[in-house]
């Protein structure tokens, strides 16, 4: 019996190495509570994520704190576009096929989509053209495995 | 890939399917949706749920990927968009080890011996 109990003991010490390979892969945190009036979200690019602006018109593709719980992207043009990546490591690409993984994210689509001083903002987006939700996603890829894009 | 007729639906779709939510369309309030991407290694397939109840089932894969990157924003130069992102996340899932196995089961036999002396 004392085996027994000797060698679950020296069993469950081991646990943590058992799981050594779980855990973060990748994050955005806004740093704030999401509702309306919550301002101060983090920039992305603060926490290693790179920014992609091909585009030239700043004034309608831009990301910025939107003073609703989290950070804004909008792409206000139909030749433009502004959004966030982060490249994986080959260590994480090889988590990310030999394990179990889950991706969690929180969004809201705007309603007002441009602002700009001396003008406000502009609800032409959603309740008056919902056409132009065109252009919104999360895209995870691995090479030679999987691409999954989440549009909306 | 829409967001349809501007009855407070929103729609997130992979490949040809739909995959419809709520979410406000109060100027200037926005309402928050989680999500979840759950990624099975050894089926190699994706579900997808939601913080409303959605249970989205499989997402079809887009391709098998050329290079290793996660990407969030609009992406297309073809489109429009505009969203609050107020977190992401990706984490590995631990899945319960051979150890930890081993340990319940010698656990329980414990157990019964020692009910039985």
């Amino acid at each position: 019996m004392r085996c027994f109990a000797l060698l679950s003991v020296l069993l469950l010490l081991s646990l943590p190495a058992s799981f050594a390979s779980a855990g973060l892969l990748l994050s955005y945190e806004s740093g704030v509570a999401g509702a309306v009036g919550q301002a101060g979200a983090a920039d992305p690019t603060s926490q290693g994520w790179s920014v992609n602006t091909a585009g030239s018109a700043p004034d309608y593709s831009f990301g910025q704190d939107s003073g609703m719980g989290g950070w804004r992207i909008t792409d206000g043009t139909s030749r433009d576009l502004y959004f966030y990546q982060c490249d994986l490591t080959s260590s994480q690409a090889s988590l990310m096929q030999s394990q179990d993984w889950a991706a969690n994210w929180t969004v809201g689509v705007n309603a007002d989509a441009v602002g700009r001083p001396g003008i406000g903002t502009v609800n032409d987006y959603y309740s008056a053209v919902p056409g132009r939700q065109n252009n919104n996603v999360l895209w995870i890829e691995v090479a030679n495995e999987y691409l999954y894009v989440l549009s909306y | 890939m829409f967001l349809n007729d501007g009855t407070n639906r929103f729609q997130i779709t992979t490949g040809g399917n739909a995959l419809s939510q709520d979410v406000g369309n109060q100027s200037p309030s926005v309402h928050f949706v989680d999500y979840e991407l759950r990624y099975d290694s050894q089926s190699g397939l994706a579900s997808l749920t939601d913080s409303l109840g959605g249970e989205h089932g499989v997402v079809a894969r887009s391709g098998n990927g050329a290079t290793n990157r996660v990407v969030w924003g609009a992406s297309s130069s073809a489109g429009q968009g505009s969203t609050t992102w107020n977190q992401l996340a990706i984490n590995t899932v631990p899945e319960p080890s051979s150890a930890l196995i081993f340990v319940m089961a010698s656990a329980g036999s414990l157990f019964l011996r020692r009910r039985r002396a």
